[in-house]
């Protein structure tokens, strides 16, 4: 009996997407993806890894070209002695025009095409069971039928999964899998994938299980590092760690510029700011910059030539200028003028429902962690995502009436 | 501007009164009733007069309330200085503004400042109306007396319209139009499509595609569905596959080993049919020649020759026979003979007579046509006589035409002459008439002048008649009567006679009939009346008219008979003048109608000409164009005799000949002719009866049948000598040919005849056919081994033996279930052999079967194929429901956060509306502000903030705790710091701008605890040098702590004296 085995947890690297909406080269882009797959198969060759659990969307959909499905294919041909398990999700269902639908499929991959199935590698110490999608909504939890996989407890029994973590009685168009199940599934490892954004190593009873979140991020929805859980899984414990393999990182960052006032100290500055976050590679990332601070009241910032200049050194730059001038708030509402009267009032109603929303916290009680309200096809990295709250936007009411005094009203991008 | 000194002449109390203000500070100070609001009216007064009219309040009507107490003059000056420039200003004023009697002076220049109708100084100086003078730099007690009880609210309303809001006006728009902008970008206004209804359009269409996705993806799973189901039937298809081609393999080798048995069968046949062929083969063999089928053709060729020979022999020997007997027959038959040269003459002869008949009709032809040419030669004779006549019968109509015509224009002539006169006489006519109507007319004047004269005078006399009837009858006329006293005389006459009475009576009777006289002297009263002026009517006769109408009577009868008879006689002249014209017209008329007979005549005459000089034109244009026809036909003629004597002349090679002398030339030719022709007719027919024959052409045909007779005899005598010849040498050839034959048939076996040969050619050809066959068979044997059998006997019986070794095995390992196997291969179409239904189907049906299944399984592949494509195809490029999800997750949150800042937009906006009402509701920002300022320095930073509303509340609020407080809740005096301050800010703002204007206050601190009036004056003092711009400030204060403040405050202090008399001063 094995100690321990080694595998990679991965998912939900949407390969072959067109990614019409991320910014720079979307040709690029996609290739970058797919060379993000080809280290992952590296490290898998490189470090002996036993098993490669790929927890679903591996491919963005079943219109993925062939040349992407040929190079995986090869990718994973030449892992050496790793077994490669894939679990179909949503994105990539088995179906008859699916990349998966074919049996040309290299010997050591292993395709869960439907129902939960277990495959057992007795002589190396693991069976991995796991279960495909078959169509966009798996309204069934697929981990359902785990008991029937009568699984040998002599060995190390992993699963690999495409779903949607939730309490028990939620409903989810994801495959749902609840913690119950985990820890009566016998699995010690359970392999997750769909949330883009990686959970932390969880346990529950001799279970253990996690997201990965994607390897590579694909817009600024999917901010920051990305990559990998690689590590040893033992009969009890997984000993997991996260391994970057992301290729470039998409980030919002925000950058004070207070107190400059030309184009020239403001692009210093962004640089200097974003090596000293970043290191010297920076400039190969995405970059939301959001500038803010307060500015002299007769410096226009030049945002198109800042933009330019930035795109210079780095390989893609937005700019939103979120920069304020210094308002006294408290101070113009003395003014008897429009706009003293109007920051007056609007103080009066931030105020008022300030304290409206503080007795109102007061009473309610926390808000459940799972959002089970809409569909959430993948990458449902909603952490951040504040709910707006009727203070925020009196202030922002606020902040845009002033600006309707001084020039233009700029609103974000959408 | 700065008020240096007043003067007053006489206003009020004051009489001469001097007063010198300094430039800033001004604190002047009296009691009650010193003066203060006088001198306050006296400056107002002398910028802008008055003009109030109310009759009740005496105290707004400021001319009677400041009338001077000791003098009927009214009136002062005020020295100033305003824009860097001193004036003077002088004004004594009268009942109204306009009787005010006002000079302005520029005290720099000497010069004066000339007003317009109805302008006032203050207009000028001070720019500003009288009201807003009042609102603003003239503080009265009013101003200061503005308090909670709001009685002054109609001079603050006043005071607040000199504010307009027009910049927050402005300011608002622009940034509510900005607000609006960025709310339409998003929203959409109108065409323009906002972000957010393209978004919820994208998001529609991205639910749309989402909605086909399912649907797609519903539809690939049934297709899934159905591949699978032909897959399972390719399967199926597959297993009855294999087991068809084991059975086919077991039916192969069975087969095999059929086939090995034949081929060793074949084998041994072959080995017989071989040993045959080598024998026959030796049996023919010669050294020198191949004894084969052409062989045999040579003989049968030589055979053949030799029967040619004998059969031509024969056919000799009877043409010769036939020959001989036709010689025979020739010899023997009857033809006579005719000697040579007697058909010649004839010939001859005959060739001669037909020359002599040609000749004769050449000639005859001749003499024809010569007649022709006589005849037309006469005929030329007659139309040449024929011209003749006609050019005779020409020159007599064209005589008479000539003739015709000149009658025809004479007769023209004395028409016109007639036309002519007609028209004369027709004009004079009508002259006739005119001066008949003309008679006539004058002739209806006249009588019409006579009714006129009578008519007129008629008229005249009625008219004299009438008014010598109106001056008979009496005229009635109105007459005025002036008022007089009329006496009545009666009355008179009785009171005389009654006071004769009296007196007579008195005297007589008794004195006391005195007193009657007192009844005469009532009488004699009464009979004088008094008459009104009246107008009375009157009648009367004038006798002077009567007569002057008569008179104009007579005299207009006299004139009329005069006028009468003379258009009487006017009228009788005119009648006459009339009958003449008529008279002198009736004459013309007849004379007109004399004339038109002779026209008629002379037209009728002219009409006959015409028409005899057309018929006499018209006969000689026929005339004519016969004559040309007639020298058309002699032309004719004389080109056909010239035709015809043509040949003629060309014959004779002369051109001068008779053509009746030739005529009789040739008939004489023509009988010697015909005499030569009958000779030779009597030769040629002697010679035809020597032969008994009636024509030439007989004794032709018997020529030809002797000649022919002669030739056939020479002909059958030489045929018959030639066929004796051929047979001789036929009969030679044969013995040669026979000889031939037998050498050459020798090299098989020796013949003895050709009968013989015949015999031993059969013999030969059948060897040699059985040679043939068995090369044949042997090479169909050869061919038929396959390669697998073409080898030795023994090699394919061992090879037999291992495939009959195999059958069994696989017999033995299909085992029983071969037959069961077999049984399900039998398809339902099938036909088998009753009996035979466990007997294995055959070969080829087997091999059939299988090809149909593997076309089954080849057409279930290739639609799963297609299928698969298909759909791969199909829904290669669409996006799949989760891409979609993705998409409408971003769009959504797109929206969402659009409608975030849409309702962000919509509360800036409302805050934004509400602040403009409110500050439209306040006196506006500018005022709060300075008004705010001015009250935090006055209340010494209390309050720093106040809002003054358009109903004149003033809001406050507490710099200690920001609390707002109604103006209510506060005392009076500092309400009145508020309202002080709120002017003093208006004041500003009224003359924002300009030159500072003087404050003229009056005791606005009267209602101040010491220490805010102490606070007030600091702030007047400090306020009036504020700026740049420095103010002149006149306090009047009856309060001595003021005066005392201000001297302390380094004011200039001014006190007036109670009582002083300043005329005395």
């Amino acid at each position: 009996m094995v100690e321990g085995i080694k595998v990679l947890h991965c998912a939900d690297l949407h390969l072959g997407s067109e990614l019409t909406g991320a910014p720079g080269s979307a040709a690029q882009r996609k290739q970058e993806l797919l060379g993000t797959f080809r280290r992952i198969t590296n490290i898998c060759r490189d470090e002996g890894v036993d098993l490669l659990l790929i927890a679903g969307d591996m491919f963005e959909g079943a219109n993925v070209d062939d040349a992407t499905v040929q190079s995986v294919k090869e990718y994973l041909k030449n892992m050496g002695s790793t077994v490669a398990a894939i679990a179909p999700g949503n994105h990539d269902y088995v179906s008859i025009d699916s990349p998966f639908a074919g049996n040309n499929w290299p010997e050591n991959v292993i395709i869960f095409r439907s129902d939960l199935a277990k495959v057992e590698f007795p002589e190396r110490g693991f069976a991995v069971c796991g279960a495909g999608f078959t169509c966009t909504y798996q309204r069934e939890s697929l981990l359902e039928d785990a008991g029937g996989l009568m699984l040998d407890s002599s060995l190390i029994n992993i699963c690999v999964l495409h779903g949607d973590l939730g309490p028990n009685g939620a409903i989810s168009d994801y495959n749902l899998v609840t913690e119950a199940q985990l820890a009566a599934s016998g699995f010690s490892y359970v392999a997750l994938g769909h949330i883009h954004k990686r959970t932390a190593i969880l346990r529950t009873g001799p279970c253990s299980y996690s997201y990965p979140g994607c390897p590579d991020g694909r817009g600024f929805d999917e901010l920051g590092e990305k990559g990998v859980y690689i590590g040893t899984v033992s009969k009890n414990t997984a000993r997991l760690e996260f391994r970057p393999v992301c290729s470039r990182m998409f980030l919002s960052e925000a950058i004070d510029i207070s107190g400059l006032n030309s184009e020239g100290e403001i692009v210093r500055l962004v640089l200097a700011e974003l090596q000293t976050r970043y290191g010297s590679d920076f400039g190969r990332h995405y970059y939301k910059l959001q500038l803010t601070g307060s500015i002299d009241e007769t410096f226009v910032l030049p945002l198109a030539t800042i933009r330019e200049v930035l795109s210079e050194s780095l390989y893609f730059v937005k700019i939103a200028d979120h920069t304020h001038i210094e308002v006294d708030y408290e101070e113009l509402a003395k003014e008897s003028s429009l706009r003293g009267i109007f920051v007056r009032k609007m103080l009066e109603r931030i105020a008022a429902a300030d304290r409206a929303e503080h007795a109102g916290r007061r009473s309610q009680l926390p808000i459940v962690a799972l959002d089970t309200s809409g569909p959430a096809a993948d990458n449902s990295e909603r952490d951040g995502v504040r709910q707006i709250t009727e203070t925020d936007k009196l202030k922002r009411a606020l902040e845009l009436g002033i600006m309707s005094f001084d020039g233009e009203v700029k609103l974000d991008e959408y | 501007m700065n008020i240096e000194k007043i003067y007053i002449d006489s206003f009020g109390k004051f009489e001469r009164f001097e007063l010198d203000l300094g430039s800033d500070f001004n604190v002047i100070y009296g009691n009650n009733e010193d003066g203060k609001s006088t001198l306050m009216a006296f400056v107002r007064m002398m910028f802008y007069g008055d003009t109030s009219r109310s009759r009740n309040n005496i105290r707004e009507k400021l001319r009677e309330l400041y009338r001077p107490w000791h003098s009927d003059r009214m009136g002062g000056s005020i020295r100033f200085c305003a824009d860097g420039a001193r004036y003077q200003l002088d004004r004594n004023f009268g009942k109204t503004n306009s009787s005010d009697k006002i000079k302005i002076t520029n005290l720099d220049t000497g010069a004066d400042i000339p007003l317009m109708r109805n302008q006032e100084p203050g207009q000028i100086f001070f720019d500003l109306g009288l009201e807003a003078f009042e609102k603003s730099v003239f503080i009265g007690q009013n101003g200061s007396l503005i308090s909670g009880t709001g009685k002054d609210d109609e001079i603050m309303q006043r005071l607040l319209n000199l504010v307009t809001t027009g910049e927050e006006n402005t300011s608002y728009k622009k940034v509510a139009d900005k607000l609006d902008a960025a709310r339409q970008k998003l929203q959409g206004k109108q065409k323009a499509k906002g972000l957010l209804p393209e978004s919820h359009s994208k998001l529609a269409q991205l639910r749309t595609e989402r909605d086909q996705a399912l649907q797609n993806e519903q539809a690939k799973a049934n297709a899934q569905f159905e591949i699978e189901r032909m897959r399972e039937q390719q399967l199926e298809l597959s297993g009855k596959r294999d087991v068809f081609r084991s059975r086919l393999k077991l039916l192969a080798v069975d087969k095999e080993q059929q086939e090995l048995e034949k081929a060793i069968k074949r084998r041994k046949e072959l080995d017989q049919k071989t040993d045959e062929l080598l024998k026959l083969k030796r049996e023919l063999e010669r050294p020198d020649i191949v004894l084969d089928d052409s062989f045999i053709v040579a003989a049968e060729q030589k055979i053949n020759e030799y029967n040619q020979l004998i059969n031509n022999l024969e056919e000799t020997e009877v043409q010769q026979q036939e020959q001989q007997k036709k010689l025979e027959e020739l010899q023997s038959a009857a033809i006579r003979e005719i000697p040579e040269g007697r058909t010649e003459t004839l010939r001859q002869l005959e060739k001669d007579i037909a020359q002599t008949e040609r000749e004769r009709n050449a000639l005859s032809d001749e003499i024809d046509k010569l007649q022709e040419l006589s005849n037309l030669e006469q005929e030329h004779a007659e139309l040449t006589s024929s011209l003749e006549t006609g050019k005779t019968a020409l020159a007599e109509i064209k005589e008479a035409t000539e003739f015709a015509s000149e009658k025809y224009e004479k007769l023209k002539q004395e028409r016109q002459d007639h036309l002519n006169a007609q028209k004369g006489l027709k004009n004079e006519i009508e002259e006739a008439q005119r001066l008949n109507r003309q008679a006539e007319l004058e002739l209806n004047n006249a009588q019409n002048k006579l009714k006129s004269v009578s008519d007129q005078f008629n008229l005249r006399i009625s008219m004299a008649e009438q008014q010598l009837e109106k001056a008979r009858q009496p005229q009635v006329y109105q007459e005025d009567i002036p008022a007089c006293r009329e006496i009545k005389k009666p009355l008179v006459a009785a009171g005389i006679a009654i006071a004769l009475l009296s007196l007579i009576l008195g005297i007589i009777v008794d004195p006391f009939l005195f007193l009657l006289i007192i009844a005469a002297a009532i009488i004699l009263v009464f009979s004088v009346r008094k008459v009104p002026a009246r107008t009375i009517t009157r009648q009367s006769t004038d006798p002077r008219a009567v007569e002057q109408a008569e008179k104009q009577l007579q005299q207009e009868q006299f004139i009329f008979n005069q006028d009468k008879t003379s258009a009487e006689q006017e009228l009788e002249a005119v009648h006459v003048k009339n009958q003449e014209a008529a008279a002198q017209e009736e004459t013309l008329r007849k004379q007109a109608a004399e004339l038109d007979e002779i026209l008629a005549k002379a037209e009728q005459q002219l009409e006959s000409a015409d028409s005899d000089y057309d018929e006499k034109k018209a006969q000689l244009a026929k005339l004519q164009a016969d004559f040309e026809a007639l020298e058309k036909q002699i032309e004719g003629k004389k080109a056909s005799i010239a035709d015809k004597r043509g040949p003629i002349i060309e014959k004779r090679a002369a051109d001068d000949f008779e053509t009746d002398v030739l005529i009789s030339e040739n008939q004489k030719q023509l009988a010697e002719l015909n005499q030569k022709y009958n000779q030779m007719a009597q030769s040629l027919a002697t010679g035809l009866a020597d032969f008994d024959v009636q024509t030439l052409e007989e004794i032709y045909q018997l020529e030809k049948l002797w000649n022919s007779h002669k030739l056939q005899l020479e002909a059958a005598a030489k045929s018959a000598g030639e066929s004796a010849e051929k047979i001789a040498e036929l009969k030679q050839k044969l013995t040669g040919k026979k000889q031939e034959l037998l050498d050459f048939v020798s090299s098989y076996k020796t013949a003895e005849s050709v009968d013989h040969v015949l015999v031993l050619l059969d013999e030969l050809e059948h060897k040699i056919a059985r040679i043939n066959n068995l090369n044949a068979e042997i090479i169909g044997y050869q061919s038929s081994f396959k390669d697998t059998e073409n080898k030795a006997i023994p090699e394919l019986e061992a090879q037999l033996q291992q495939v009959s070794q195999l059958l069994n095995e696989l017999k033995a390992s299909s085992g029983p279930t071969a037959s069961n196997e077999t049984s399900e291969l039998v398809e339902p179409g099938d036909t088998i052999e009753p009996g035979a239904s466990s007997e294995p189907v055959d070969l080829n049906t087997l091999e059939q079967r299988i090809s149909d299944l593997e076309v089954q399984i080849n057409e279930l592949g290739g639609r799963i194929a297609g299928s698969e494509g298909s759909i791969r195809e199909k829904y290669r490029k669409l996006r799949n429901v989760s891409q979609i999800d993705n998409e409408i997750e971003q769009m959504e949150e797109k929206i969402e956060k659009i409608s975030t800042d849409l309702d962000v937009l919509g509360i800036a906006a409302k805050a934004m509306e509400e602040a403009f009402e409110e500050v439209q509701r306040s006196f506006g920002p500018l005022v709060n502000t300075r008004t705010a300022a001015i009250f935090k320095e006055l209340t010494q930073g209390k309050y720093s903030n106040v809002a003054v509303s358009r109903d004149f509340s003033i809001t406050f609020e507490n710099s200690s705790d920001r609390s707002l407080r109604e103006w209510g809740y506060l005392s009076s005096g500092t309400i009145d710091q508020a309202y002080l301050a709120l002017r003093l800010a208006i004041t500003e703002l009224v003359t924002n701008g300009k030159e500072a204007l003087p404050l003229l206050l009056d005791d606005i601190f009267t209602l101040y605890d010491d220490t805010r009036a102490a606070e007030g004056m600091r702030f007047i003092s400090e306020y009036h040098q504020n700026g740049d711009k420095a103010q002149q400030v006149l306090l009047f204060t009856c309060h001595s702590r003021i005066a005392d403040m201000g001297a302390k405050l380094g004011a200039n202090s001014i006190i007036l004296a109670r009582d002083v008399d300043y005329d005395d001063a």
